[in-house]
């Protein structure tokens, strides 16, 4: 009690709620923003956190990550225009409703489902939480070795088009990881004998080429101009809040649903979403109703964009395995403060992880006041060309990965990266693979040597140890999954696929 | 999902065959990268050489199966179709929306001719030289202006409110409150200092 105290008092001083309120206008503002959202904005801020505490920091971070939904669930409702990838959902049955006169309904339902996600986020994480820490308070090296492990197999899980791909795109991350000095073999690798390889690869340049400048090429190459002519505001906003109250099952098993889908590595808001929607649309009566305008197609899509955080959230900071891509880049943030991601967050600054898990909730509610007083000027906003976002995004990379470290070098690698990127995505390997692999090899590199020197029996401490042979195993089941299925399938058992 | 790998596999379409071609621009140093962090690992004491050796060869066994795939198209080897636990949901995803969405959004995919990739391409690298001889703090100006004018935005408005905006954020917030580090690039640096400006 006196922890969550205290956690609350440290969100509410200054400066920390004036970051939570500029991290809220950020995160509504990418939100309406079309192409770019809540990822880009934590990769193009993470480096000007550099100078800041973790604190305050993290407060910046989380508060866009838990707004942006509402900013795009508006312009969805408004302007039939997902802001963020997760909130085409919201469109489908928003935009009749805001043509059917009722723009305010959608509106209410949307923020009503936006704070309670965010209150499911919240108490589900206070819940789970003290579960976790007790957990991991039996872990050790070997443990800690097989979580980073974990992580980097959820890799080939984040990846989405094949899992080989992910591992490709990982084992390249893990490699440029190794470039500058080993600390505990004292020897340089693969630095050609400069001072800026020495040093090694920064994180920062790599992670903002990879995500933020390819996504700026590509709108420069699609030079996409969204002309959108707004639906006046009109219908009743308490017949909005009331509707949620009113189809309250619906919405505690699209929190559910939320909550399970968040959990699994990479699949994050956007997944959850439809497939909450799906289930709504077929287990709900009257389901011919779906798609022509019906505020339950609201409730079920949006609680689910907004619960999920919590079971986003959760794996990333107890285990260091992302719930989605943006807790990916969020693991990076933590390399950057000196928080080594994965369990020891929760082992050695739970007061951040309090701190993490009630700013989701304030920012939540922050974002619906906010984004409700922004829905005038947001016709503008979604009419911003790609041309004019492009080379803002391509400034701030460029400002981002040189102030870190003061290398010249490092514009050079995040523009090779940018480019690279694109290419990566154009193929269909993901980059955030690549991104992992920086972040976290490392990370399992010095804890493989960690839990050697602490084990009598040399790597056989990996497989003697009960909760580190488990955590192998969920690693060969996530990494061999398609060719366990196949095998089942060819013996006829019945598919136990995710759906 | 593209689990199934038929017994005889059809063939390509002259697109598919361009596009797996094309996949070399990513294929290609990757392979060569992880081939040089394998071999050049022998050099290193144990201990420092142990992940570089292992992912190495991981690695280059992987690229080569796929570089075997674009050489030989009808090989199975190297076919990578296999989704992963989010690949699954991805698809899962892709399918509902595809459903749900039908009529509601008109997605009109602009195709990107190769031009349009040179072209975004010689605007970032532009960008970046103007940033490594201007320094962050003059050049970011230069980069938003000339990029604007490089892709034919003639409208003043957007451009003075980004300019302004990029001030604020770039001069006053980050520069004079975050005390981020003074750069003005290669060129700019010793002509400020010349004239004992900086």
């Amino acid at each position: 009690m006196e922890q969550l105290l205290s956690t609350l008092h440290t969100i509410f001083q200054w400066p920390n709620v004036a970051y939570m309120l500029v991290g809220t206008l950020i995160g509504v503002v990418v939100g309406i923003l079309p192409g770019i959202g809540s990822l880009h904005a934590i990769a193009l801020l993470i480096p000007f956190t550099w100078k800041m505490e973790t604190n305050p920091a993290f407060i910046l971070l989380i508060s866009i990550y838990a707004t942006s939904k509402f900013g795009g669930s508006l312009t969805a409702i408004l302007f039939n225009i997902p802001g963020d990838n997760p909130n085409a959902v919201t469109l489908i049955d928003g935009f009749p409703m805001a043509k059917n006169g009722k723009a305010r309904t959608a509106i209410a339902a949307s923020a009503t489902v936006s704070i309670l996600g965010g209150l499911f986020s919240l108490i589900s994480l206070l819940i789970f939480l003290p579960l976790m820490y007790r957990m991991i308070l039996w872990f050790g090296p070997a443990e800690f070795f097989m979580l980073s492990l974990f992580g980097l197999s959820a890799i080939a899980a984040v990846s989405a088009k094949t899992i080989v791909k992910g591992l490709i795109t990982a084992g390249l991350g893990i490699l440029i990881a190794t470039i500058g000095f080993h600390p505990l073999v004292g020897q340089s690798r693969y630095s050609f004998g400069t001072y800026y390889l020495r040093d090694g690869v920064s994180m920062i340049p790599v992670v903002l080429g990879m995500l933020a400048m390819s996504t700026a090429l590509e709108l420069w190459m699609t030079r996409s101009s969204i002309v959108a002519k707004g639906v006046p505001l009109s219908g009743s906003v308490w017949e909005g809040i009331t509707a949620v109250f009113q189809n309250f099952p619906l919405f505690i098993r699209s929190c559910l649903i939320a909550w399970v889908v968040g959990i699994a590595p990479g699949a994050g808001s956007g997944v959850a979403g439809f497939v909450s929607y799906a289930s709504a649309a077929k287990t709900c009566k009257n389901p011919e109703n779906f798609g022509k305008g019906d505020v339950r197609g609201v409730i079920a899509g949006d609680t689910a964009i907004h619960a999920c955080a919590g079971g986003d959230i959760l794996p990333t900071i107890t285990m260091g395995i992302p719930g989605s891509s943006t807790m990916a880049v969020l693991l990076g943030a933590f390399a950057l403060h000196g928080i080594t991601p994965g369990p020891q967050i929760v082992k050695f600054h739970l007061d951040l992880v309090y701190l993490i898990v009630f700013t989701l909730f304030f920012a939540h509610c922050l974002s619906v006041v906010m984004a409700v007083g922004f829905s005038r000027g947001m016709e503008k906003l979604t009419k911003v060309q790609s041309e004019i976002i492009a080379p803002v995004i391509i400034v701030l990379c460029l400002i981002g990965s040189y102030i870190g470290r003061e290398y010249w070098q490092d514009m050079m690698v995040a523009t090779f990266f940018g480019i690279f990127g694109y290419y990566l995505k154009k193929y269909g390997y993901h980059p955030i693979p690549l991104v992992l692999g920086i972040v976290l090899g490392p990370i399992a590199e010095n804890g493989f040597f960690q839990a050697l020197s602490f084990s009598k029996n040399g790597p056989l401490i990996f497989i003697t140890r009960i909760p580190s042979l488990i955590i192998l195993l969920c690693v060969i089941a996530v990494v061999f999954w398609p060719y366990i299925e196949r095998l089942f399938k060819r013996r006829g058992i019945p598919h136990i696929g995710v759906s | 999902m593209g689990n199934d790998v038929t017994e005889k596999r059809p063939e390509l379409s002259i697109t598919e065959l361009k596009n797996l071609r094309g996949e070399l621009v990513v294929i290609l140093p990757i392979f060569f990268v992880s081939l040089y962090f394998f071999l050049g690992s022998f050099q290193y004491k144990p201990g420092a050489r142990d992940v570089p050796m292992v992912i190495g060869l991981l690695t280059v066994i992987l690229t080569g199966m796929r570089l075997f795939h674009i050489v030989f198209p009808k090989s199975k080897i190297g076919v990578f179709k296999e989704a992963g636990l989010a690949g699954e949901f991805d698809s899962k995803m892709e399918d509902i929306k595809a459903e749900v969405l039908m009529g509601y959004v008109e997605e009109a995919e602009p195709e990107i001719t190769r031009w349009d990739e040179w072209k975004a391409f010689i605007c970032l690298i532009g960008c970046f030289i103007i940033f490594l001889l201007l320094g962050y703090i003059v050049g970011s100006f230069f980069a938003i202006a000339g990029s604007y004018y490089y892709y034919g935005l003639r409208k003043k408005v957007p451009l003075f409110i980004t300019i302004v905006s990029m001030y604020v954020i770039i001069y006053l917030l980050l520069y004079k409150l975050l005390d981020a580090p003074a750069d003005f690039g290669l060129l700019l640096e010793p002509i400020l200092t010349s004239f004992g400006l900086i």
